[in-house]
């Protein structure tokens, strides 16, 4: 443990380079079938429920950040300790964390397979029809396994040069479409009983979750950079590519045909013609492009979680390149687990809801057991740390 | 150390798994579908005939081969039966060399005896079918479907290259709507619209567009003529639709040409003055023009300022006329909304209209009216 | 366990370490120790012993003025010898020994005999005269060498002409020429256990990173080479990842790149016997950066560089996307292209891949051909035979027409880019996108961008990320990346070499 903590000093996550690891691990498989949740329960009103989605994120990353700036420098795997017992009982406060940070990480387990296998599934249904689905997967996972060669500094950078890549598809085909669009579909605003719209919200907080890796990169930010700030944005501009691509859904195909579709993000790239563009058929190209958003999702949660793996067991980058290679095998049949795309849409549903429930969840529980500890906020030595 | 030995497994582990190119077929490994037609068996009325237009690569003019040649040779027209569109499609398999492949269809033809049958059933494949386009455009043809996949143009190589130019131009010039897959998916899934779909007529060579063929739900009611289609597009698309000829008055055999240019139409709710419920729709449309043609001599008498509110009167009496009589087939005659009228209603009346309405059932009785405004900008290279 | 372990291997290391460098000194530490004496015939015998007799060893004896014997000892052709015999000789035997340094411009003395051995095999002269212990040491050197000429590797249109030549002292005399900076230091180091190379390790102090500085001499220093012919072998060597395709320490021809790159901070590496000299740190942008950059106006100096890079992706995707296309996406070239296309794949009978493959080796084939082949025939032989064989394939229907346009686009898009180090590097992994564009089409080629990426995000150049500016982002050095924005906008220097002077132009007073 304490090995660590002297090799995270240098390390040194600008602010832009943590809002790139929040937008691009948001914005991933979940672009693809956004348009089609967000209008089940809202209908026309669906553009809302990525913005109401993002409160929800705004303050469970909130809590996140407090907890960081709680303890400076230190990833959740290393305060969980702290926040369950005393620092002169580091066995106790080990074992009482230990369930925590065990459902921390499965969930970035589950997360980066089930993403990998919506992905794997958008590709075979629609570019390459006869390659195996397996294939693809493992290509993936081979991706996010090279990730998992390097250090973490690589990371940030990866997500940083990624950026772009990960923003543009999607805001071309939302403006592209623009050009198509019915702006009646949106309207009437407002029709739906207040229920339905918690509901609503609800679901989309589910195409919110992967922020939860900053419980591990905060530890790694400058000290000069904002976290707040960063992590503010870092949701912010994810909210404002999810709205634009469900406005842009809504009004080129109305809620109903946006029902009846299973990629609804795809079909709004067939949809689209760009004129002067020499290619036709631009699904192929965004669904190219697109890997890079995906790649930036599953390497990220996997990434986290073999490093959360790593200090956990206060190992060194070597652990971490034998334990990524072998802990990818469990990954891939955890990824072939759902049997047919409903199944795989009802469990991707039920891990939005598991991550909402994680991301408010733990640091709640961890804030209510610091206070109930009397150890919650330490002026003094937040501002010895931060300044 | 460990670094190396992980990526010379990696890449061994890459190069067993890649041996395999599961999605790679060349271009002339691929029999590209040009176009599909889909008829009723004559032999049995149950099934679909359905014939497909595939061009020969070695027979286009510009390939490397001796090529050129007539037109006749340039495509291969195929036919087959089945009892859906996919039962049609593995039989036509069976008669091919090479790999269907129906990622460059660009047309899709039905006879006008299914469309009003309903094509909900030929439609499904198409929407599950991941190689089709959402952009290719289907089309309702008069009689056979398939005499249109058989024309020979003459002036294009491929007659669906014909069909495909004709089509694309006309939309440019505002005169034919640009109809495609996925607007008619959007309209049939939505209940406040109505699709809508080009109308053509193939003869032996050649191909004439002849207006919109309409529909309502999955079932084509009826179609509608240039005029009254170009009608339909100045209020409900802004396009600018074709020239207008109006024979002019106090003549016996002598007309105006109009041509519009630019078009603006704004659809507008009103509450009915008359009763104390209920809205009307009015659609303002200005469209701003030339006069092209103007076969009798010296006709103009007075001012010339006087001539140009003349012709405007004329002219926008003429065009009100003909969206009258439209808007009067569509909404009696057909009752189907076309004009994305529920659309609006559904977003801006939603509580006090919509929901105590069954707007498929009361588009009939909504009260549509037109007003044109018409600005007579130029006379062309003609003063008088 | 695991800490005992790193230890063990760590101590194995060092023992290792140890022994090679005893293993390569060995030679030279026989005469490490040894001092001349006073008696010149065996000092003369001792020099003869350790060179070996070469027959090209020259003693001359002769008497200096006041009597006493002494010997001139040179090896022959690598001395100037009219300096030898006007200075030297005559100011000896016409004046007094007491004459001292104004024999030769450079004269020192030494009692070593590695120092004497050494200097005699860099072409300098060394003086004994009977009775002195000190060995006197006079540059000499003279030895054919090329004049200053034009590089032939980055040639520019508007831009100095001379470029770097074999020769140590001629190059460094050209960086100095340039920046007559006091703060420019020069430090001399000799790397190669046999062949002893000079080299000049150059930075600006107060600009460059001290800690960067220090990086790059200590790998210098710990360079266990057993020669140094190029400057290429340094640049292996000291380079972070030494299995990266992607060169980590850019080289040049030219003078005016190199005081370039001094002056943002960096560290020039100057090597005797090759005209090519090192900088480091260096990052991506030297793929598509030229020096004309800054010597045209920003316009046309920032559109330049961005059809270098496109002519770079061009290089390195163009083949695969035509593969990707053609076999894996044909639905997204327009229907119209797509039958000419047909049509003209009919007759050939490989899959696009292997068709791409074939034509892009025999390019690569012609091109080294003609780099091999006598000069003025070269290129001759290069037109003739890729107008020819494609012409050829194409009308035997072995590839398609559209192949033979994209493998030429291909061929000139590489040569865009202004470093060849650079080009070969997008050269070689034009292949692997190839066969990946043949599994998987688009998402393969995809996959390799990424993987690309990631390697490229992780590469280190002395602790400066490959990537920046780009990331971690840094405005400042954004100014330089892609465009090139004026030089009034451009008043402080990239902060990502870690420069310690950061103004680069002060306000103009009267500009405004």
């Amino acid at each position: 443990m304490k090995k660590q903590n002297g090799g995270n000093a240098h390390f040194s996550f600008t602010s832009w380079q943590q809002t790139c690891l929040i937008t691009s691990t948001l914005i991933g498989v979940g672009v693809l079938t956004l348009p089609r949740t967000a209008t089940s329960r809202l209908l026309e009103a669906g553009w809302i429920v990525p913005i109401l989605g993002s409160i929800g994120a705004y303050f469970a990353l909130w809590m996140i950040t407090k907890l960081s700036r709680r303890f400076p420098g230190m990833t959740i795997i290393e305060y969980s300790p702290l926040v369950w017992a005393s620092p002169e009982n580091p066995r106790l406060g080990k074992i009482l964390s230990l369930p925590w940070i065990f459902i921390y990480l499965m969930f970035l387990y589950v997360i980066s397979a089930i993403s990998s296998r919506i992905f794997g599934e958008v590709v075979v249904t629609s570019v390459l029809l006869n390659t195996p689905l397996e294939v693809i997967i493992i290509t993936m996972f081979l991706l996010a396994y090279f990730l998992c060669l390097h250090e973490v500094e690589v990371v940030a950078r990866v997500n940083e040069i990624l950026f772009p890549l990960n923003l543009f598809p999607v805001l071309f085909i939302a403006f592209a479409s623009f050009q198509k669009a019915e702006w009646n579909h949106l309207f009437p605003l407002v029709r739906v009983p207040g229920k339905s719209m918690l509901e609503g919200a609800l679901e989309a907080t589910y195409s919110f979750s992967g922020y939860e890796i900053m419980m591990i990169y905060f530890a790694f930010a400058q000290r000069t950079s904002n976290k707040e700030k960063a992590g503010f944005f870092g949701i912010l501009i994810t909210t404002v590519v999810y709205t634009l691509i469900v406005v842009a859904g809504i009004t080129v195909f109305g809620y109903e045909e946006l029902q009846r579709v299973t990629w609804p993000t795809l079909e709004l790239v067939k949809t689209t013609q760009v004129p002067g563009l020499i290619l036709e058929r631009l699904e192929s190209a965004f669904l190219a492009v697109w890997v890079a958003a995906v790649f930036t999702t599953i390497a990220n949660s996997y990434y986290t979680f073999i490093y959360g793996l790593r200090q956990f067991f206060g190992k060194g980058i070597v652990f971490q390149r034998i334990a990524a290679l072998f802990l990818l095998i469990p990954l891939f049949f955890i990824a072939l687990w759902p049997q047919n795309i409903v199944e795989i849409f009802k469990v991707s549903s039920l891990i939005g809801l598991g991550g909402l429930c994680l991301n408010i969840g733990i640091p709640l529980i961890y804030w209510l057991v610091l206070f109930l500890r009397g150890k919650g906020w330490d002026e003094s030595k937040e501002r010895k740390a931060d300044g | 150390m460990a670094k190396r030995w992980l990526l010379v497994c990696m890449m061994l582990i890459v190069s067993c798994m890649l041996t395999g190119c599961w999605d790679r077929r060349e271009l002339e490994e691929r029999a590209s579908v040009l176009a599909i037609a889909v008829d009723v068996d004559e032999e049995n009325e149950k099934n679909y005939r359905m014939t497909v237009q595939i061009p020969i690569p070695l027979k286009i003019a510009g390939s490397s081969g001796q090529g050129g040649g007539s037109n006749t040779d340039a495509v291969k027209i195929m036919s087959v039966t089945g009892r859906t569109i996919s039962d049609a499609t593995s039989n036509l398999q069976l008669r091919l060399n090479q790999r269907l492949f129906l990622g460059h269809t660009r047309v899709l033809a039905v006879s006008e005896e299914i469309a009003r049958e309903g094509i909900e059933h030929i439609m499904d494949g198409f929407r599950r079918e991941p190689q089709i386009r959402r952009l290719l455009w289907p089309i309702i043809v008069k009689g056979k479907a398939a005499s249109l996949l058989e024309i020979k143009p003459e002036l294009a190589q491929i007659p669906v290259v014909f069909i495909m130019d004709l089509i694309e131009n006309g939309q440019k010039m505002g005169i034919i709507p640009n109809k495609t897959l996925g607007d008619f998916f959007n309209a049939t899934s939505n209940k406040a619209m109505q699709p809508l779909l080009n109308y053509v007529e193939a003869s032996r060579n050649e191909v004439k567009w002849k207006g919109i063929a309409i529909f309502r739900n999955h079932r084509m009611v009826g179609s509608l003529n240039p005029n009254h289609t170009w009608s339909l597009l100045q209020i409900r698309d802004k396009k600018r639709g074709g020239d207008v000829v109006v024979k002019l008055p106090e003549t016996e055999d002598d007309y105006v040409t109009f041509r519009p240019r630019f078009v603006d139409s704004n659809l507008e709710l009103k509450p009915l003055l008359r009763r104390e419920e209920g809205l009307e729709a009015i659609y303002h449309c200005e469209i701003q023009g030339d006069i092209v043609e103007l076969t009798k001599q010296g006709y103009r008498k007075g001012a010339p300022e006087k001539f140009i509110k003349e012709m405007e009167a004329l002219i926008k009496k003429e065009m009100e006329e003909r969206a009258e009589q439209m808007i009067v087939k569509v909404q009696k005659q057909y009752n189907s909304d076309i004009f994305k009228l529920g659309l609006k209603l559904r977003g801006h009346h939603y509580r006090d209209y919509w929901i105590k309405h069954d707007w498929i059932q009361d588009f009939r009785n909504f009260p549509i009216r037109v007003e044109y405004t018409i600005k007579l900008r130029r006379l062309g290279m003609e003063m008088q | 366990m695991s800490q005992f372990w790193n230890a063990w291997k760590k101590r194995k290391e060092s023992l290792r370490d140890q022994s090679l460098q005893q293993h390569a000194s060995k030679s030279m530490e026989s005469v490490d120790d040894v001092t001349i004496t006073t008696d010149l015939d065996e000092n003369i015998a001792l020099i003869e012993h350790q060179l070996g007799k070469s027959d090209d060893l020259v003693v001359r004896r002769f008497q200096v003025k006041t009597g006493q014997d002494a010997a001139l000892v040179f090896l022959d052709g690598m001395v100037d010898c009219d300096v030898i015999s006007q200075y030297i000789i005559q100011n000896l035997t016409s004046s007094s020994i007491t004459y001292d340094k104004s024999a030769t411009n450079e004269l020192e003395t030494t009692t070593g005999l590695r120092q004497i051995i050494r200097n005699i095999l860099s072409g300098n002269t060394v003086l004994m005269i009977e009775g002195e212990t000190e060995a006197y040491l006079n540059n000499t050197r003279g030895w054919a060498r090329r004049g200053v000429e034009e590089p032939q590797t980055e040639s520019v249109v508007r831009g100095p002409r001379d470029g770097f030549c074999e020769t140590l002292m001629v190059n460094a005399s050209l960086v100095r020429f340039r920046l007559k900076d006091p703060n420019l230091r020069v430090r001399h180091m000799i790397v190669g256990q046999r062949t002893q190379t000079d080299i000049f390790v150059l930075y600006i102090e107060g600009l460059a990173h001290p800690p960067i500085v220090e990086e790059i001499i200590s790998r210098l220093e710990k360079l266990n080479l057993d020669a140094v012919l190029e400057s290429g072998y340094i640049e292996q060597m000291i380079q972070d990842n030494r299995y990266s395709p992607f060169p980590q320490i850019q080289n040049t021809e030219r003078p005016d790149k190199v005081v370039a790159n001094l002056l943002e901070g960096k560290v020039g590496i100057l090597v005797d016997g090759t005209p090519f000299a090192l900088i480091a740190p260096s990052v991506f942008s030297q793929f598509y950066q030229s020096p004309e950059d800054y010597y045209e106006r920003f316009y046309i100096a920032s559109l330049i560089r961005f059809i270098r890079i496109i002519s770079i992706s061009i290089a390195l995707l163009l083949p695969s996307l035509y593969i990707a296309f053609s076999s894996f996406h044909p639905e997204m070239i327009p229907s119209r292209l797509v039958i000419a296309m047909a049509a003209g794949r009919s007759t050939v009978p490989f899959p696009s891949l292997v068709e791409a493959l074939i034509m892009e080796m025999a390019i690569e084939i012609l091109r080294e051909a003609s780099v091999r082949l006598p000069g003025p025939i070269g290129p001759t032989i290069g037109i003739v035979g890729a107008l020819v064989v494609g012409e050829a394939a194409v009308s035997a229907g072995l590839v398609s027409p559209i192949m033979v346009i994209i493998v030429a686009v291909t061929t000139i898009g590489s040569f865009a880019s202004p470093s060849y180090s650079a080009a070969i590097a997008i050269r070689m992994l034009r292949f692997p996108v190839m066969l990946l564009a043949g599994m998987f089409g688009l998402y393969g080629i995809m996959l390799f961008i990424i993987l690309i990426l990631v390697h490229l995000s992780s590469l280190k150049s002395f602790g400066v990320p490959y990537m920046s500016p780009l990331s971690p982002l840094n405005l400042q050095g954004m100014k330089d990346l892609f465009l090139r924005v004026p030089y009034h906008l451009m008043t402080k220097r990239p902060t990502m070499f870690r420069v310690h002077d950061k103004i680069r132009l002060k306000e103009e007073d009267d500009q405004s």
